[in-house]
């Protein structure tokens, strides 16, 4: 882990420290290093939402085994069951729920980055004659960066501030600001990138038909930005910079790959559907219209006497109350 | 399939949180590969096997929810000795 660690901060500090010698704005460049960060996980984010939407697809279908196949006793089967039903749709899952939780540390190592750029040591260090400044000791001693880079020497130059476009990046919006005025950014800034996460879940549960079955569980989702905001207020401004950047590209990506068709969205399948449909007949032909609007014509099966009710619209639609989303 | 005695206040607090995280979550698509998901499983384990046991098994499915990873049905071990 401390292992891990270190490299992750040596990484951060090299790139960052050489991104800033180019580009000496605090702001632009760590926009900068959030777009070469996620143009690495971008393509691995298209590939698995991709597969979590086939697979979502696939859950009617699935909870139906699993009712089938109730118990441990049945575990082999159910397992062999699914099995076929993601050949047969030629679904594999891409992602998994770790590289969920892999977000976290990298904002922390991130913020770690942050607050030790602007750390502020007790006794007096000297500054590196490179930087050309007028003073021989400071207390402001970056740490994690090459002492020899330009970002050291402006952060020493500054005073341990990262000033950029007029605000001080290192500082929290509920740190001590000058004047009331001067923490209007940061507000703003919270406000940015909260309004931007909030937007960014919306545009996936929007493609969810669970959403409209799971009215209350939406009414829920509306507080959580409220526990973003809680967690934005106690971060610099610096990772918010982060925050807001790594959102816009999250969203745009959303944004491409339902909008080129990589990935048919959800939606799509169920806003044509009648809301209930009495026979096999009738299921049949809503997906056979379904699967010539968005839907290679694989799941298209002719036997109406066994309707394949996974790709099916209409027995989704019916299954949907049932559903328990994760 | 419970526990003979209650769960433990971590257990309660651990179960309360992974159902909030389950309701902020409820509309969003899981990313999960296997069947049970994570949370489903997690919970399951904690509720049967107590906090500890149970915790260690969710972290452990975490683990194996990765890219490279496992997928298909997941189901909570049996406790030894225990039957389902």
């Amino acid at each position: 882990m401390i292992i891990a660690n270190s490299i992750t901060h040596s990484v951060g500090q090299i790139i960052l420290a050489f991104i800033y010698s180019i580009v000496p704005n605090y702001a632009v460049a760590i926009a900068i290093l959030t777009i070469l960060i996620m143009g690495v996980l971008t393509p691995l984010t298209v590939k698995s939402t991709k597969s979590m939407i086939a697979m979502q697809r696939l859950q009617p279908e699935i909870k139906k085994l699993q009712q089938k196949y109730k118990g441990a006793e049945n575990r082999a089967q159910l397992n062999e069951e699914m099995m076929r039903l993601y050949k047969e749709e030629g679904v594999s899952p891409a992602g998994g729920c770790l590289p969920m939780f892999l977000q976290f540390p990298f904002l922390i190592i991130l913020y770690d980055i942050i607050r030790g750029l602007t750390n502020i040591s007790t006794t007096k260090i000297p500054v590196p004659a490179a930087c050309h400044l007028p003073m021989q000791f400071t207390h402001v001693a970056p740490r994690y960066i090459p002492n020899t880079s330009k970002m050291y020497c402006s952060l020493i130059g500054s005073g341990g501030k990262m000033m950029s476009f007029g605000i001080d990046l290192a500082l929290k919006p509920f740190s001590h600001h000058s004047s009331w005025l001067a923490a209007v950014p940061y507000f703003a800034l919270v406000a940015i990138a909260v309004g931007l996460q909030y937007l960014q879940m919306s545009q996936m549960s929007k493609r969810n038909p669970a959403t409209q079955a799971n009215k209350q569980m939406a009414t829920l989702q509306k507080f959580m930005p409220i526990l973003f905001a809680y967690i934005y207020f106690l971060i610099p401004a610096a990772v918010l910079i982060y925050m807001v950047v790594s959102s816009l590209i999250r969203i745009g990506t959303q944004d491409i790959i339902f909008r080129t068709g990589v990935v048919t969205p959800l939606t799509a399948s169920t806003t044509a559907i009648p809301k209930t449909v009495s026979t096999a007949a009738d299921a049949i032909e809503a997906t056979a219209t379904e699967n010539k609007v968005n839907q290679p014509a694989k799941n298209v099966k002719p036997e109406i006497e066994t309707p394949k009710p996974q790709s099916n619209p209409a027995t989704r639609s019916k299954n949907k109350r049932k559903r328990k989303d994760r | 399939m419970k526990n003979e005695t209650s769960p433990s206040v971590a257990a309660r607090a651990a179960l309360w949180m992974i159902s909030g995280y389950r309701s902020v979550r409820a509309n969003q698509i899981s990313p999960c590969r296997f069947t049970p998901s994570c949370s489903e499983y997690t919970q399951e384990a904690i509720e049967t096997q107590g906090f500890l046991r149970g915790g260690v098994l969710g972290a452990r499915r975490i683990l194996r929810c990765n890219p490279f990873g496992g997928q298909g049905v997941d189901l909570v071990p049996l406790k030894t000795g225990a039957k389902r």
